[in-house]
């Protein structure tokens, strides 16, 4: 071999950006799954470039960071060579819901026996000169350029609704992080899907409710913050929309 | 060991099993799709792995997940096809995953049309993704070198942790010629250390894929740890493999160095034994991998030979690099057909005649 | 004809059975040892009513695949005819099905073989038995391949696609008698003679 990389050096480096409050919850309870359901030696995250990039020290799974868009195909390739593998997807609405909608539905509509999980800001917002926290999807957003209309441009689909029509996913739901029982109804969820998947029972969908510009601003208000969410969550309801297997009912 | 009829699409499948790939994912387009005809009824013969992705963006980063998990990969596509794969293989060639593609020219650009073409020289060569990078190329002029080519390829994916592309067109896809099947070998993904879900248990921190280095420093160390490695594939090549590189035929003598790849080579070399008989001293240098490019074979011509004649199906690509390699020291002429045209020997060889007069 | 090489073109509507006769005498001529080169017109041409196939034979490497002045030409209708008729070589031989191509002014350094192929394809009860007639006429004319070579070609090929025995000697019969058709008549006659004869 010419050449290889050094990968700790680029985990060390990558681990910074992972700032977002809502990402450390998120990524707590992925890890936390993994532990429970002792999956630490069979787990293959695929996430994207942006701020889905996962880190928890000790443990640290297989990662592959995918472009763009691509992770359920990135992950579909994993989990046909390593059926014997959780494989899960890490992405946001800009990365799942827009550059990378025909990858998570065709892989969806396949069954694919991954766990898809979609952080949702509800804005397309991933990267530093996107909505700044706190905007209305109503108003236009003060930091996108030119042509970009709030209206069209930062107002993701209803992913889990649409996903919900296919015939094939066995799971797919909806959560929140803005008060304490939807943060354990989303470690529900997170379990739920990840268990799923490592019974062989197809695909898994774990949309997480997180309207929140991905750099953490001074300014913010926690008033502001939770009126916010609110109206995020009229548009994008707390809900279960499939659950083939009852995994749901207490 | 006996000879078997085989069309060219459905010998880069059977190689590709041979090679112990069980994993394919791709996407239908003439004139590639009996590639996958063919995969798909025989991977599954042999517990493989055949996926009909939703479209070509689709297929190649399902060949990223399986590569970087360790598998011995391949995808397929023609010209159009091609273009959507660019994405995937920079973002392959960045985080050093192996696998193979395999692109079957059509016309272009755009819809172009179906018949064969060699316009997507630039595109496979000079790489069509973003960013530093390399693929290795090979030009398959027969049926049976689609097999031992593709076989070649799997291994030096893996070997350099690189995507190897094989650049054909849609006439040798189509044709069937007699070939002989190697003996497979068994692959594991298992084999790799650095594949994901590899190592679980020996490793302190998870394996990671990735291309991405967002410290300046960090992306130019890799740059040029990428750019050394390419290195060391051109010296491998031209040092230890030359033959891999390039066929000649009557070289030695020749006035005139015809050169040109694929299916085209075929022609020359009727051109050849045509002129020949004419009395014109007429020679094939056929690269037979693009990149690296049989530089040195070129420049060993160059003090006999008094002029070089690139023939294409397109407007005149590979011309470039011919001229590259001579570094001005022989006159470097061009005839190519393009819309999906593959010239005639004839045409060529009226073509040779003019400049053998002007000699 | 040359002995060691041999260049043949052949075209016709697509569903014809072109390609599969030139895969025909491709495997017969593999099975006999010697080189082989098919090369299939496809995609939008396949849809034509030029559907064509490029086969060389030849006891040697074979150079280009592609063919410019092909030694024979089987035409199955009119606009094959057409479209190949002029490009054969001097002295070579066209070989026409006369059931769906009228007579007609032709070249007269070529030889010229008339085969009622969809005719007799029809006595046999399945019109597209035609290209098989061909490929036993063409048999009875080959330096390469051998009527018996060409027989268990199409018998192994037809087995492994699981045809049926009574359907597969049916496709035998149609080439049988192709090859009896070339052996028994004297199939040109009138003013053509001269170039029917000539070579034989």
């Amino acid at each position: 071999m010419a050449y290889e990389k050094d990968n700790s050096k680029i985990l060390s480096e990558t681990a910074l950006h992972c700032q977002n409050n809502d990402y450390k919850i998120i990524h707590g309870i992925i890890v936390d799954t993994i532990e429970k359901l002792k999956l630490e030696s069979s787990t293959i995250g695929v996430v994207s470039a942006g701020f889905s990039v996962f880190i928890k020290e000790p443990y640290l799974p297989d990662l592959s960071v995918a472009p763009q868009g691509r992770a359920p195909a990135v992950a579909t390739g994993i989990k046909r060579v390593r059926p014997n593998c959780v494989v899960f997807t890490c992405q946001e609405d800009g990365d799942l819901a827009s550059s990378g909608l025909s990858e998570i539905i065709h892989a969806a509509n396949r069954g694919e026996n991954i766990t898809a999980i979609f952080i949702n800001h509800a804005t397309y917002s991933t990267a530093d000169d996107q909505i700044p926290l706190g905007e209305s999807p109503d108003e236009k957003p003060r930091l996108l350029t030119c042509s970009f209309g709030a209206a069209d441009a930062a107002n993701p689909p209803k992913i889990p609704e649409i996903l919900a029509t296919l015939d094939k996913p066995v799971y797919i739901t909806r959560v929140a992080l803005n008060i304490e029982d939807n943060v354990e109804q989303a470690k529900k969820a997170i379990y739920n899907a990840f268990k799923l998947q490592s019974e062989n029972k197809g695909f898994s969908f774990v949309e997480v409710i997180s309207p929140r510009a991905a750099n953490d601003n001074d300014a913010i208000i926690e008033e502001q913050l939770q009126e916010y969410h609110k109206k995020v969550l009229e548009k994008f309801p707390v809900k279960t929309f499939k659950d083939t297997y009852n995994v749901d009912k207490p | 060991m006996t000879k078997v009829l085989m069309k060219g699409n459905e010998a880069i499948g059977e190689a590709a099993i041979l090679a112990g790939c069980r994993h394919y994912f791709g996407h239908p387009m003439p004139p590639q799709s009996e590639l996958l005809a063919y995969l798909a009824k025989r991977l599954p013969e042999v517990n493989g792995v055949f996926l009909q992705a939703e479209n070509e963006t689709a297929a190649i980063h399902m060949t990223y997940g399986a590569g970087s998990a360790g598998a011995r990969v391949m995808t397929s596509s023609s010209s159009p096809g091609m273009s959507l794969f660019q994405e995937g293989i920079s973002h392959m060639a960045g985080a050093e995953i192996p696998c193979v593609i395999a692109d079957i020219m059509r016309g272009g650009p755009g819809l172009g049309n179906v018949s064969a073409a060699q316009a997507d020289y630039w595109q496979a060569v000079k790489c069509g993704g973003h960013g530093d990078y390399r693929t290795i190329v090979f030009a398959p002029a027969s049926v049976q070198e689609m097999i031992d080519m593709t076989i070649s390829a799997f291994d030096y994916a893996d070997r350099y942790r690189n995507p190897v592309v094989i650049l054909a067109d849609g006439v040798l896809a189509q044709m069937m010629e007699p070939v002989t099947l190697p003996a497979p070998t068994d692959h594991t993904p298992d084999s790799k250390k650095w594949a994901l879900g590899n190592n679980f248990k020996e490793k302190k921190s998870g394996n990671y894929s990735t291309s991405i280095f967002k410290a300046k420093e960090e992306l130019e160390e890799h740059n040029w740890g990428l750019y050394q490695k390419y290195q060391v594939i051109s010296d491998h090549f031209r040092k230890d493999k030359p033959e891999l590189t390039y066929e000649e035929y009557l070289c030695e003598d020749a006035d005139i160095i015809l050169t040109g790849y694929g299916i085209i080579a075929r022609v020359l070399q009727t051109v050849v034994e045509k002129c020949r008989k004419r009395g014109i001293k007429a020679g094939l240098l056929r690269p037979k991998t693009l990149w690296p490019f049989p530089v040195e074979a070129f420049q060993q011509y160059a003090e006999t030979a008094s002029m070089f004649l690139a023939v294409e199906m397109s407007c005149g690509q590979m011309v470039e690099d011919v001229k590259l390699a001579l570094n001005g020291k022989k006159p470097v002429y061009f005839f190519g057909r393009a819309g999906g045209s593959v010239p005639s020997d004839f045409e060529i060889f009226n073509e040779v005649d003019k400049l053998a007069g002007r000699n | 004809m040359s002995a060691k090489v041999e260049r043949i073109i052949l075209a016709g509507f697509g569903g014809q059975g072109v390609l599969f006769l030139g895969r025909l005498l491709a495997e017969a001529a593999l099975k006999a040892d010697k080189n082989v080169s098919w090369v299939p017109s496809y995609g939008y041409e396949i849809h034509t009513p030029t559907a064509n196939c490029s086969l060389i034979i030849a006891e040697n490497q074979i150079a280009s695949p592609m063919i410019t002045v092909p030694d024979s030409v089987i035409a199955m209708n009119t606009p094959s005819l057409n479209k190949f008729s002029q490009k054969i070589k001097g002295g070579g031989m066209l070989m026409y099905n006369s059931s769906l191509i009228d007579r007609q002014e032709f070249r007269d350094d070529i030889r010229l073989v008339e085969i009622p192929a969809t005719d007799m394809a029809n006595d046999l009860g399945d019109p597209s038995l035609a290209s098989l007639v061909m490929a036993g006429a063409y048999a009875k004319f080959s330096n390469l391949v051998t009527y018996e070579g060409v027989e268990e070609a199409l018998r192994k090929l037809l087995e492994k696609q699981r045809i049926k025995e009574d359907e597969i000697n049916l496709n035998i019969e149609a080439l049988k008698q192709g090859f009896k058709y070339v052996e028994e008549t004297r199939y040109m006659s009138g003013r053509y003679a001269h170039a029917v004869f000539r070579g034989i």
